[in-house]
Protein backbone atom coordinates (compact mmCIF):
# COMPACT_ATOMS: atom_id res chain seq x y z
CA UNK A 1 0.00 0.00 0.00
CA UNK A 2 1.39 3.24 -1.18
CA UNK A 3 1.60 6.47 1.15
CA UNK A 4 -1.01 7.73 -1.01
CA UNK A 5 -3.60 5.11 -0.22
CA UNK A 6 -2.84 4.82 3.38
CA UNK A 7 -3.39 8.88 3.59
CA UNK A 8 -6.26 9.31 1.15
CA UNK A 9 -8.09 12.43 1.73
CA UNK A 10 -11.03 13.23 -0.61
CA UNK A 11 -12.03 16.88 -0.26
CA UNK A 12 -14.86 18.40 -3.01
CA UNK A 13 -17.14 21.51 -2.62
CA UNK A 14 -19.86 20.51 -4.24
CA UNK A 15 -22.25 22.82 -6.31
CA UNK A 16 -25.55 24.51 -5.85
CA UNK A 17 -24.32 24.91 -1.63
CA UNK A 18 -23.77 21.73 -1.09
CA UNK A 19 -20.69 22.72 1.14
CA UNK A 20 -17.35 21.84 1.31
CA UNK A 21 -16.59 18.17 2.30
CA UNK A 22 -13.44 16.49 3.89
CA UNK A 23 -13.56 12.64 3.94
CA UNK A 24 -10.74 10.91 5.23
CA UNK A 25 -10.70 7.11 3.76
CA UNK A 26 -7.11 6.45 4.40
CA UNK A 27 -6.95 4.94 7.72
CA UNK A 28 -10.23 2.98 7.30
CA UNK A 29 -9.40 1.24 4.02
CA UNK A 30 -5.35 0.38 5.04
CA UNK A 31 -6.91 -1.48 8.02
CA UNK A 32 -9.72 -3.09 6.41
CA UNK A 33 -7.65 -4.39 2.96
CA UNK A 34 -5.20 -5.50 5.69
CA UNK A 35 -7.04 -7.14 7.84
CA UNK A 36 -9.16 -8.95 4.63
CA UNK A 37 -5.75 -9.89 3.08
CA UNK A 38 -4.24 -11.36 5.96
CA UNK A 39 -7.53 -13.40 6.19
CA UNK A 40 -7.36 -14.36 2.82
CA UNK A 41 -3.99 -15.83 2.79
CA UNK A 42 -1.74 -18.25 5.19
CA UNK A 43 1.20 -15.64 5.37
CA UNK A 44 1.43 -11.89 4.55
CA UNK A 45 3.78 -9.27 4.84
CA UNK A 46 4.11 -5.10 4.62
CA UNK A 47 6.71 -4.81 1.97
CA UNK A 48 7.50 -1.50 0.59
CA UNK A 49 8.54 -2.62 -2.66
CA UNK A 50 8.02 -5.70 -4.70
CA UNK A 51 11.27 -6.26 -5.39
CA UNK A 52 12.80 -9.33 -3.17
CA UNK A 53 14.14 -12.12 -5.93
CA UNK A 54 16.12 -8.63 -7.44
CA UNK A 55 17.40 -7.61 -4.61
CA UNK A 56 18.50 -10.98 -3.58
CA UNK A 57 20.38 -11.28 -7.11
CA UNK A 58 22.19 -8.42 -6.57
CA UNK A 59 22.65 -8.90 -2.62
CA UNK A 60 23.51 -12.49 -4.24
CA UNK A 61 21.94 -13.80 -0.96
CA UNK A 62 19.13 -16.14 -0.81
CA UNK A 63 16.27 -14.89 0.75
CA UNK A 64 12.56 -16.38 1.47
CA UNK A 65 10.93 -14.24 -1.15
CA UNK A 66 6.80 -14.16 -1.09
CA UNK A 67 5.16 -16.12 -3.99
CA UNK A 68 3.80 -12.73 -5.24
CA UNK A 69 2.91 -9.06 -4.35
CA UNK A 70 -0.50 -7.70 -4.28
CA UNK A 71 -0.54 -3.92 -4.44
CA UNK A 72 -4.40 -2.14 -4.06
CA UNK A 73 -4.79 1.37 -5.03
CA UNK A 74 -7.60 3.51 -4.81
CA UNK A 75 -8.40 5.14 -8.14
CA UNK A 76 -11.42 7.11 -7.89
CA UNK A 77 -13.85 8.40 -4.31
CA UNK A 78 -17.22 9.42 -5.54
CA UNK A 79 -19.96 10.77 -3.65
CA UNK A 80 -24.04 11.52 -3.82
CA UNK A 81 -25.73 13.68 -0.66
CA UNK A 82 -29.53 13.46 -0.88
CA UNK A 83 -29.37 17.27 -2.52
CA UNK A 84 -27.80 16.53 -5.66
CA UNK A 85 -29.34 13.27 -6.34
CA UNK A 86 -33.15 13.80 -5.25
CA UNK A 87 -33.26 10.60 -3.46
CA UNK A 88 -33.21 10.11 0.15
CA UNK A 89 -29.36 8.68 1.22
CA UNK A 90 -26.32 9.52 0.93
CA UNK A 91 -23.87 7.30 -1.66
CA UNK A 92 -20.57 6.62 -2.57
CA UNK A 93 -18.28 4.70 -4.73
CA UNK A 94 -14.94 3.42 -4.81
CA UNK A 95 -12.53 2.65 -7.75
CA UNK A 96 -10.01 0.31 -6.96
CA UNK A 97 -6.76 -1.37 -8.72
CA UNK A 98 -5.75 -4.96 -7.74
CA UNK A 99 -2.11 -5.66 -8.99
CA UNK A 100 -0.86 -9.15 -8.58
CA UNK A 101 2.99 -9.35 -9.35
CA UNK A 102 4.98 -12.74 -9.25
CA UNK A 103 8.40 -13.35 -7.20
CA UNK A 104 10.69 -11.76 -10.03
CA UNK A 105 8.28 -8.42 -10.27
CA UNK A 106 6.07 -9.37 -13.65
CA UNK A 107 2.49 -8.20 -13.58
CA UNK A 108 0.34 -11.64 -13.27
CA UNK A 109 -3.02 -9.51 -13.58
CA UNK A 110 -4.49 -5.90 -12.97
CA UNK A 111 -7.51 -5.72 -11.90
CA UNK A 112 -10.24 -2.40 -11.80
CA UNK A 113 -13.14 -2.66 -10.33
CA UNK A 114 -15.67 -0.54 -8.25
CA UNK A 115 -17.20 -0.84 -4.60
CA UNK A 116 -20.38 0.77 -3.99
CA UNK A 117 -22.32 1.68 -0.77
CA UNK A 118 -25.45 3.43 0.64
CA UNK A 119 -27.23 4.83 3.61
CA UNK A 120 -30.19 6.67 4.77
CA UNK A 121 -29.40 9.88 6.33
CA UNK A 122 -31.45 12.89 7.43
CA UNK A 123 -30.38 16.67 7.65
CA UNK A 124 -28.45 16.60 11.00
CA UNK A 125 -26.89 12.84 10.62
CA UNK A 126 -25.07 13.92 7.13
CA UNK A 127 -21.20 13.11 8.14
CA UNK A 128 -22.49 9.82 9.89
CA UNK A 129 -24.38 8.73 6.81
CA UNK A 130 -21.73 9.24 4.39
CA UNK A 131 -18.95 7.60 6.62
CA UNK A 132 -22.00 4.71 6.67
CA UNK A 133 -21.88 4.65 3.29
CA UNK A 134 -18.29 4.98 2.95
CA UNK A 135 -18.06 2.05 4.95
CA UNK A 136 -20.61 0.15 2.68
CA UNK A 137 -18.77 0.63 -0.58
CA UNK A 138 -15.08 -0.73 1.21
CA UNK A 139 -17.31 -3.95 2.40
CA UNK A 140 -18.67 -4.02 -1.31
CA UNK A 141 -15.18 -3.69 -2.42
CA UNK A 142 -13.80 -6.58 -0.07
CA UNK A 143 -16.42 -9.10 -1.02
CA UNK A 144 -15.41 -8.42 -4.51
CA UNK A 145 -12.08 -9.51 -4.13
CA UNK A 146 -13.36 -12.10 -1.86
CA UNK A 147 -15.84 -13.52 -3.87
CA UNK A 148 -14.60 -12.98 -7.83
CA UNK A 149 -11.11 -12.31 -7.31
CA UNK A 150 -9.64 -15.45 -7.29
CA UNK A 151 -11.66 -16.76 -10.03
CA UNK A 152 -9.90 -14.68 -12.39
CA UNK A 153 -8.22 -17.06 -15.02
CA UNK A 154 -4.13 -15.61 -14.24
CA UNK A 155 -4.92 -15.36 -10.91
CA UNK A 156 -6.32 -19.20 -10.68
CA UNK A 157 -3.10 -20.48 -12.41
CA UNK A 158 -0.92 -18.63 -10.14
CA UNK A 159 -2.73 -20.21 -6.98
CA UNK A 160 -3.01 -23.62 -8.32
CA UNK A 161 0.79 -23.12 -9.31
CA UNK A 162 1.29 -22.19 -5.70
CA UNK A 163 -0.71 -25.18 -4.66
CA UNK A 164 -4.00 -23.84 -4.08
CA UNK A 165 -6.70 -25.99 -4.81
CA UNK A 166 -9.41 -24.98 -7.04
CA UNK A 167 -13.20 -25.03 -5.42
CA UNK A 168 -14.61 -25.10 -9.06
CA UNK B 1 -65.27 39.07 36.13
CA UNK B 2 -67.47 37.74 33.05
CA UNK B 3 -64.68 38.14 30.24
CA UNK B 4 -62.47 36.56 32.62
CA UNK B 5 -65.19 33.47 33.07
CA UNK B 6 -65.63 33.59 29.47
CA UNK B 7 -61.74 33.41 28.63
CA UNK B 8 -60.83 30.69 30.88
CA UNK B 9 -64.26 28.72 29.53
CA UNK B 10 -62.89 29.04 26.28
CA UNK B 11 -59.40 28.28 27.04
CA UNK B 12 -60.75 24.75 28.71
CA UNK B 13 -62.95 24.48 25.75
CA UNK B 14 -60.07 24.98 23.81
CA UNK B 15 -57.93 21.87 25.75
CA UNK B 16 -61.04 19.66 25.19
CA UNK B 17 -61.34 20.08 21.62
CA UNK B 18 -57.28 19.45 21.12
CA UNK B 19 -58.06 16.18 23.09
CA UNK B 20 -60.75 15.33 21.08
CA UNK B 21 -58.69 15.77 17.97
CA UNK B 22 -55.54 13.78 19.82
CA UNK B 23 -57.92 11.26 20.54
CA UNK B 24 -59.63 10.48 16.88
CA UNK B 25 -56.96 11.54 14.64
CA UNK B 26 -53.19 10.01 14.28
CA UNK B 27 -54.38 6.54 13.80
CA UNK B 28 -52.83 3.80 11.93
CA UNK B 29 -54.99 0.63 10.52
CA UNK B 30 -52.73 -2.29 10.23
CA UNK B 31 -53.45 -5.25 8.57
CA UNK B 32 -51.10 -8.87 8.99
CA UNK B 33 -51.44 -11.44 6.87
CA UNK B 34 -49.69 -15.37 6.90
CA UNK B 35 -48.08 -17.55 4.64
CA UNK B 36 -46.71 -20.84 6.21
CA UNK B 37 -45.14 -23.74 4.25
CA UNK B 38 -43.19 -25.67 7.09
CA UNK B 39 -43.48 -26.19 10.55
CA UNK B 40 -41.49 -23.64 12.62
CA UNK B 41 -40.51 -24.08 16.34
CA UNK B 42 -37.62 -22.23 18.18
CA UNK B 43 -35.85 -24.74 20.19
CA UNK B 44 -34.41 -23.64 23.21
CA UNK B 45 -30.82 -22.05 23.03
CA UNK B 46 -31.81 -21.33 19.40
CA UNK B 47 -31.52 -17.98 17.78
CA UNK B 48 -32.91 -15.60 15.04
CA UNK B 49 -31.36 -12.82 12.94
CA UNK B 50 -33.23 -10.18 11.67
CA UNK B 51 -31.56 -8.80 8.01
CA UNK B 52 -33.17 -5.82 6.43
CA UNK B 53 -32.91 -6.50 2.88
CA UNK B 54 -30.42 -3.96 0.99
CA UNK B 55 -30.17 -2.93 -2.71
CA UNK B 56 -28.90 -0.63 -5.08
CA UNK B 57 -32.17 0.81 -5.86
CA UNK B 58 -33.82 3.84 -4.29
CA UNK B 59 -35.60 1.75 -2.12
CA UNK B 60 -34.62 -0.05 0.97
CA UNK B 61 -35.57 -1.28 4.35
CA UNK B 62 -34.96 1.47 6.63
CA UNK B 63 -32.69 0.23 9.50
CA UNK B 64 -34.80 2.01 12.44
CA UNK B 65 -37.49 -0.62 11.30
CA UNK B 66 -35.57 -3.43 11.98
CA UNK B 67 -34.68 -2.30 15.15
CA UNK B 68 -38.01 -1.19 15.73
CA UNK B 69 -38.38 -5.47 15.32
CA UNK B 70 -35.82 -6.41 17.25
CA UNK B 71 -36.57 -4.17 20.54
CA UNK B 72 -40.05 -5.70 19.92
CA UNK B 73 -38.86 -9.66 18.87
CA UNK B 74 -36.57 -9.12 22.33
CA UNK B 75 -38.87 -7.67 24.93
CA UNK B 76 -42.43 -9.03 26.12
CA UNK B 77 -43.48 -12.49 27.61
CA UNK B 78 -42.02 -15.09 25.49
CA UNK B 79 -38.47 -13.06 24.04
CA UNK B 80 -36.79 -14.28 21.56
CA UNK B 81 -32.89 -14.94 21.37
CA UNK B 82 -31.20 -12.74 18.64
CA UNK B 83 -28.31 -12.02 16.79
CA UNK B 84 -27.62 -8.68 15.55
CA UNK B 85 -27.68 -8.00 12.21
CA UNK B 86 -23.91 -6.23 12.15
CA UNK B 87 -22.50 -9.24 13.86
CA UNK B 88 -23.84 -11.77 11.86
CA UNK B 89 -22.92 -10.44 8.73
CA UNK B 90 -19.40 -9.89 9.86
CA UNK B 91 -18.99 -13.11 10.90
CA UNK B 92 -20.10 -14.53 7.90
CA UNK B 93 -18.68 -11.92 5.46
CA UNK B 94 -18.66 -11.77 2.83
CA UNK B 95 -21.51 -13.78 2.28
CA UNK B 96 -24.63 -11.88 3.15
CA UNK B 97 -23.68 -7.96 1.49
CA UNK B 98 -26.12 -6.54 -0.96
CA UNK B 99 -23.93 -7.87 -3.87
CA UNK B 100 -23.70 -11.41 -3.03
CA UNK B 101 -26.38 -12.58 -0.17
CA UNK B 102 -28.68 -15.28 -1.19
CA UNK B 103 -31.80 -14.36 -2.95
CA UNK B 104 -34.26 -17.04 -1.80
CA UNK B 105 -34.20 -20.05 0.18
CA UNK B 106 -33.35 -22.18 -2.73
CA UNK B 107 -29.64 -20.78 -2.82
CA UNK B 108 -28.87 -21.48 0.95
CA UNK B 109 -27.70 -25.35 -0.13
CA UNK B 110 -24.88 -23.14 -2.67
CA UNK B 111 -24.36 -20.54 0.39
CA UNK B 112 -23.38 -23.57 2.92
CA UNK B 113 -20.92 -25.24 0.45
CA UNK B 114 -18.63 -22.06 1.12
CA UNK B 115 -16.08 -22.67 3.90
CA UNK B 116 -17.07 -21.73 7.31
CA UNK B 117 -20.49 -20.93 6.74
CA UNK B 118 -22.47 -24.06 8.27
CA UNK B 119 -19.74 -23.73 10.86
CA UNK B 120 -20.34 -20.66 11.94
CA UNK B 121 -23.99 -20.73 11.83
CA UNK B 122 -23.66 -24.01 13.61
CA UNK B 123 -21.33 -21.90 16.27
CA UNK B 124 -23.99 -19.19 16.94
CA UNK B 125 -26.92 -21.79 17.01
CA UNK B 126 -28.59 -19.51 15.13
CA UNK B 127 -31.87 -21.62 13.74
CA UNK B 128 -33.88 -18.83 11.33
CA UNK B 129 -33.33 -15.95 9.32
CA UNK B 130 -36.03 -13.46 8.48
CA UNK B 131 -35.34 -10.96 5.83
CA UNK B 132 -37.54 -7.74 6.30
CA UNK B 133 -38.20 -5.88 2.75
CA UNK B 134 -40.45 -3.02 2.51
CA UNK B 135 -40.69 0.47 3.21
CA UNK B 136 -42.86 3.78 4.62
CA UNK B 137 -44.18 6.16 2.16
CA UNK B 138 -45.63 9.15 1.68
CA UNK B 139 -48.56 9.22 -0.50
CA UNK B 140 -50.30 12.25 -0.07
CA UNK B 141 -49.67 15.47 1.49
CA UNK B 142 -51.85 18.55 1.66
CA UNK B 143 -52.80 22.08 3.21
CA UNK B 144 -50.92 24.60 4.70
CA UNK B 145 -49.07 25.94 7.62
CA UNK B 146 -47.60 29.45 8.33
CA UNK B 147 -45.26 30.17 11.05
CA UNK B 148 -43.92 34.15 11.93
CA UNK B 149 -42.41 35.79 14.65
CA UNK B 150 -42.20 39.49 15.60
CA UNK B 151 -41.61 41.79 18.37
CA UNK B 152 -45.04 41.19 19.49
CA UNK B 153 -45.02 37.25 19.68
CA UNK B 154 -45.17 34.85 17.28
CA UNK B 155 -47.12 31.50 16.87
CA UNK B 156 -47.95 28.74 13.64
CA UNK B 157 -51.46 29.01 12.09
CA UNK B 158 -53.02 26.83 9.57
CA UNK B 159 -53.53 23.09 9.11
CA UNK B 160 -51.12 20.55 6.95
CA UNK B 161 -51.36 16.81 6.10
CA UNK B 162 -49.64 13.72 5.49
CA UNK B 163 -50.47 9.83 4.47
CA UNK B 164 -48.58 7.16 4.77
CA UNK B 165 -48.32 4.03 3.84
CA UNK B 166 -45.96 1.61 5.53
CA UNK B 167 -45.49 -2.30 4.07
CA UNK B 168 -43.34 -4.88 4.77
CA UNK B 169 -42.53 -8.26 4.45
CA UNK B 170 -40.65 -11.03 6.36
CA UNK B 171 -39.46 -14.06 4.67
CA UNK B 172 -38.02 -16.35 7.40
CA UNK B 173 -35.81 -19.35 6.11
CA UNK B 174 -35.02 -22.41 8.28
CA UNK B 175 -31.06 -22.95 8.14
CA UNK B 176 -31.66 -25.90 8.93
CA UNK B 177 -33.85 -27.44 6.70
CA UNK B 178 -32.37 -25.11 4.12
CA UNK B 179 -35.70 -24.24 3.22
CA UNK B 180 -38.32 -21.44 2.76
CA UNK B 181 -40.51 -21.64 6.25
CA UNK B 182 -43.13 -18.84 5.27
CA UNK B 183 -43.84 -15.48 4.46
CA UNK B 184 -45.35 -12.34 6.92
CA UNK B 185 -46.83 -9.15 5.51
CA UNK B 186 -47.67 -5.86 7.42
CA UNK B 187 -49.41 -3.14 5.77
CA UNK B 188 -50.39 -0.09 7.82
CA UNK B 189 -51.26 3.22 6.52
CA UNK B 190 -52.59 6.43 8.40
CA UNK B 191 -52.42 10.31 8.22
CA UNK B 192 -50.82 12.38 10.34
CA UNK B 193 -51.64 16.17 10.91
CA UNK B 194 -49.90 19.09 11.97
CA UNK B 195 -52.22 21.80 13.46
CA UNK B 196 -51.19 25.46 14.03
CA UNK B 197 -52.57 26.63 16.91
CA UNK B 198 -50.35 29.46 17.89
CA UNK B 199 -47.86 26.64 18.56
CA UNK B 200 -47.25 23.33 15.78
CA UNK B 201 -48.85 20.53 17.36
CA UNK B 202 -48.48 17.36 15.98
CA UNK B 203 -50.63 14.78 15.69
CA UNK B 204 -48.91 11.80 14.36
CA UNK B 205 -50.08 8.30 13.04
CA UNK B 206 -47.26 6.26 12.66
CA UNK B 207 -47.92 3.69 10.46
CA UNK B 208 -44.25 2.36 10.42
CA UNK B 209 -44.13 1.79 14.11
CA UNK B 210 -47.76 -0.04 13.56
CA UNK B 211 -46.54 -2.33 10.80
CA UNK B 212 -43.23 -3.18 13.05
CA UNK B 213 -45.67 -4.00 16.00
CA UNK B 214 -47.64 -6.19 13.94
CA UNK B 215 -45.01 -7.55 11.99
CA UNK B 216 -42.89 -8.32 15.47
CA UNK B 217 -46.12 -10.17 17.29
CA UNK B 218 -46.65 -12.37 14.47
CA UNK B 219 -43.10 -13.44 14.05
CA UNK B 220 -42.62 -14.33 17.09
CA UNK B 221 -45.75 -16.59 17.22
CA UNK B 222 -45.06 -18.12 13.48
CA UNK B 223 -40.98 -18.77 14.69
CA UNK B 224 -42.43 -19.97 18.40
CA UNK B 225 -44.41 -22.63 16.39
CA UNK B 226 -47.82 -20.86 17.89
Amino acid sequence: MTDAFRLHRHEEKLPRGGGQWQIETGAQQTRFFQSLFTTMFVETTVVDAANCAEVSATDNVTRNCPAGFLQIDLLEFAFLTPQLSGLNFFSTSKKYQLTLTGQSGEVIDSWIFVGYGKSDGGAFQAGEALNNASVEALRDAGARIAVEWSKRPAVRSWLMAGGVESDE
Amino acid sequence: MTRALLSRATKSYSVYLMVAVLATAGCATTRIEQSRQNITELQSGEALVVLGRATYNDRETEESFTNCLVTSLAQGDNPIRLVSEDQFKNDLYPWFEPRTAPESAGDLAQLFAEAGVQAQIEQANIRYLAWIEGDTVTTDKGGSMSCAVSTFGGGCFGMSYWEQDASYEASIWDLKDLSASGQISADANGTSYLAGLVLPIPILARPGTAACKGLAEQLKTFVTGG
